[in-house]
């Protein structure tokens, strides 16, 4: 059931990337996918290219994919094992979504944190009560790692 | 029925749908200008798409056969839809998940929810309408438990999986696998039959693509969970997981069979609380002996007081044989660190040259706009400057003619090339000194707006002093010096400013380095804001060197003018740290070349302000070294 949406998925990719991220299979498990994304220009993330692993399970589109951050990057609703904090990845996922689309709320998701919502509560915090600190850390975080 | 008004009114999904509707029409677009190559490579995908994008079911990507209607307008195949309502028990929109009481399933594939009403048969339970007795058929037949394997007049429902399972072993000595039928939401027709041999290699190692059997727990012997998330939630329940190793090492839980083995766990590897009360509390353990000792004088102060003797029997434990205790925790610290290094070292050389590649082609292709055509232009170049026909500054050349569009960094590309050589190689030196002089101009530029408060609004404000200073050289020195002493007082990148150290490590420390109590040898406090910091420093330099008039004046205005022209520092020339400790974190990345100068600068402040000769001996006795280090570098 999952082989063949994840095989469309795959050549719509191919067909159409998407501007700022890409995704494809690492290796020949079509169950494993690397993505990156372009850290957008509007964020403290600009210029930085971040990796993300992907995995489907058998249950997908039923379930949804399991995304994590490869490259470290500093963000309230991110933590250290790159895991992310975003709902339509857990109990809003439907099944209709694509990597593609995830990808690009993951985007969406870098430009506009939702600190009410941190899955890094010291991030948050400081996200909250001083903005210029947070970006200044990010944009640190992103040259060093992303860049 | 229009779509937007029956959307759920959540916010995240919204906007992914918009984004949906953004990349579908930027897509046509770019369908028609066409990128050939690309499409040559997918082409049969293509066509079988292209035909039958609208025949295939959104979800599954099958080919629709019947179809579900939704009252929002929504189409899947019946399959998908029946397997929502009827496994998964949710009468939500499997697209926009909208609530929907019935949903209408027909055989007219092109069909819309509102011309639907001829309907034959209706189904109560899932609130399905049928448009033809073969639909209702087809669909509520998904639920049948029948035996494929018997002949098609003697089958029978045997409405579960278990009389089902039971079935297929006593007639035909064959199984299902008991744990996908109770978790897949697989309709029973789907389920593979095996033999025995073919389940046990099913449930051990997985027997179709992206499924790698089903994961056994550690402790119960022989029980297997259907995946990782159900495992998961077994360990959490079931069996206990150590707190503390996951505070210092987050990304490999550790697990225990039961609280007497977390215990001993607890015992060997943490500092755990011996008084009998926490003892029957459990799980009074501290990550290093400074925590249980504060914890003790908190909570047992009045043990201590009371009855010295009894306690300091059971804390002699700690305190009597410190060399075991100390040992032991360092040989776990070792263990952490060795194990940390042995998974990297071997892989991380070849991963992150793997991953510093496919950074490079992401930004190429990613300013690029993924045109296949530049994209070739972009790898002959660099093959070309691999293979020694084109210059460092030529592919920088090359590359600001081929990136043109506006988000293009040529620079980050040149960083990136550079990276994918050997650091100590001709190639890497080349492109990296040109990435390293253009971070130093960049470095120059932003410096200044990093001393206020608010970068965005000062920026603009103090370069154009900077720049109404520099046309003006006649002002008087006093004020001249002090702008142009501004960046480099300013600039020092943290880590090779002692003084700055503290406030970053601080920040890195409280989120990826477990909590260790190293003394902090440096003995000024660091205020998280560094333009705080500066400026009292400053103007207490500018005081001290005023009351030594003219040298002083006449040196300033000398390292003043020199300063924004020095040349660019040897990467050898770093002064090692003096009494910091030598954090080991990837965060050595580029900093030595990169942060030189602004060194160099910062050394030259020191020289100034410790060569008049009215400086404290001590002071002077300090900087000596760097003065002299200095000096040298004038001279060059």
């Amino acid at each position: 059931m999952s082989l063949k949406r994840i095989t469309k998925e795959l050549n719509d990719l191919g067909r159409d990337p998407p501007t700022s991220c890409s995704a494809g299979p690492v290796g020949d498990d079509i169950y494993h996918w690397q993505a990156s994304i372009m850290g957008p220009p509007d964020s403290p993330y600009a210029g930085g290219v971040f990796f993300l692993s992907i995995h489907f399970p058998t249950d997908y589109p039923f379930k949804p994919p399991k995304i994590a951050f490869t490259t470290k990057i500093y963000h309230p609703n991110i933590n250290a094992n790159g895991n992310i904090c975003l709902d339509i990845l857990k109990d809003q996922w439907s099944p209709a979504l694509t990597i593609s689309k995830v990808l690009l709320s993951i985007c969406s998701l870098l430009t506009d944190a939702n600190p009410d919502d941190p899955l890094v509560p010291e991030i948050a915090h400081i996200y909250k009560t001083d903005r210029a600190k947070y970006e200044a850390t990010a944009r640190e975080w992103t040259k060093k790692y992303a860049v | 029925m229009s779509e937007t008004s029956k959307i759920p009114q959540k916010g995240r999904f919204r906007r992914t749908q918009g984004s949906q509707f953004g990349t579908g029409s930027a897509s046509n677009s770019r369908k028609q200008t066409g990128n050939q190559k690309l499409n040559k490579s997918t082409q049969k995908g293509d066509e079988d798409h292209e035909e039958d994008d609208s025949d295939l079911c959104v979800i599954c990507a099958e080919k629709l056969k019947y179809i579900a209607l939704s009252p929002c307008s929504h189409k899947t195949c019946h399959k998908c839809a029946f397997r929502q309502r009827s496994l998964y028990e949710k009468k939500t929109c499997l697209i926009c998940r909208t609530e929907n009481e019935t949903l209408t399933f027909t055989e007219r594939i092109h069909a819309e929810y509102d011309d639907t009403k001829d309907f034959t048969d209706h189904n109560e339970k899932y609130g399905i309408n049928f448009t033809s007795h073969e639909v209702a058929k087809a669909t509520l037949g998904l639920l049948r438990y029948d035996c494929n394997l018997c002949p098609a007049t003697e089958r029978e429902d045997f409405g579960t999986f278990k009389k089902y399972n039971e079935h297929l072993r006593t007639v035909h000595s064959k199984n299902i696998c008991m744990i996908c039928a109770a978790h897949k939401h697989a309709f029973p027709c789907e389920l593979k039959i095996y033999t025995p041999n073919q389940l046990r290699n099913h449930q051990s190692r997985g027997d179709s693509k992206g499924f790698k059997g089903h994961p056994m727990c550690a402790f119960c012997s022989g029980k297997r969970f259907y995946s990782d998330d159900e495992l998961y939630l077994h360990m959490r329940h079931q069996h206990e997981r150590c707190h503390i190793c996951d505070k210092i090492t987050p990304a490999s839980p550790q697990y225990f069979k039961d609280y007497d083995q977390l215990f001993d766990h607890f015992k060997n590897c943490h500092y755990i609380c011996t008084v009998q009360n926490c003892l029957d509390n459990k799980f009074v353990v501290f990550a290093d002996e400074l925590e249980l000792q504060a914890h003790i004088l908190k909570e047992h102060g009045d043990i201590i007081r009371g009855k010295p003797r009894l306690f300091q029997s059971e804390l002699s434990t700690f305190i009597s044989a410190p060399s075991r205790v100390i040992r032991e925790s360092d040989s776990i610290n070792n263990n952490y660190n060795s194990s940390n290094s042995r998974r990297k070292s071997p892989a991380e050389s070849n991963e992150s040259l793997r991953e510093k590649k496919l950074r490079l082609e992401e930004r190429a292709k990613y300013y690029l706009a993924n045109s296949q055509e530049s994209y070739e232009t972009f790898s002959r170049l660099t093959e070309d400057y691999d293979k020694g026909r084109l210059t460092a500054r030529g592919l920088l050349d090359a590359f600001t003619s081929l990136f043109t569009s506006p988000q293009a960094d040529v620079y980050l590309l040149i960083h990136n090339v550079a990276e994918t050589y050997h650091s100590g190689s001709a190639r890497y030196r080349d492109l990296n000194s040109i990435y390293q002089t253009y971070e130093q101009q960049m470095t120059r530029k932003n410096e200044l707006p990093s001393l206020s408060r608010d970068p965005s609004a000062s920026a603009r404000i103090v370069n154009t002093v900077w720049s109404a200073n520099n046309n003006s050289v006649s002002t008087s020195h006093g004020r001249n010096v002090n702008t142009m002493n501004l960046p480099t007082l300013k600039s020092p990148p943290a880590s090779h400013d002692p003084f700055a150290l503290p406030s970053r490590s601080q920040s890195y420390k409280s989120l990826n380095t477990p909590k260790r109590n190293s003394p902090s040898p440096v003995v000024r406090k660091a205020p998280s804001n560094n333009s705080v910091d500066f400026t009292p420093r400053y103007l207490e330099n500018r005081q001290k060197s005023a009351s030594s008039a003219s040298l002083s004046n006449g040196n300033n205005k000398l390292a003043a003018l020199d300063l924004p022209s020095l040349p660019k520092p040897k990467p050898k020339f770093i002064p090692p740290p003096i009494n910091k400790p030598n954090i080991p974190d990837p965060k050595k990345w580029g900093q030595n070349s990169s942060n030189n100068p602004n060194q160099t600068g910062e050394l030259a402040n020191l020289n100034l302000n410790s060569s008049p000769s009215t400086a404290s001996p001590s002071s002077q006795s300090k900087k000596k070294g760097k003065q002299k280090q200095l000096l040298f570098h004038i001279g060059i």
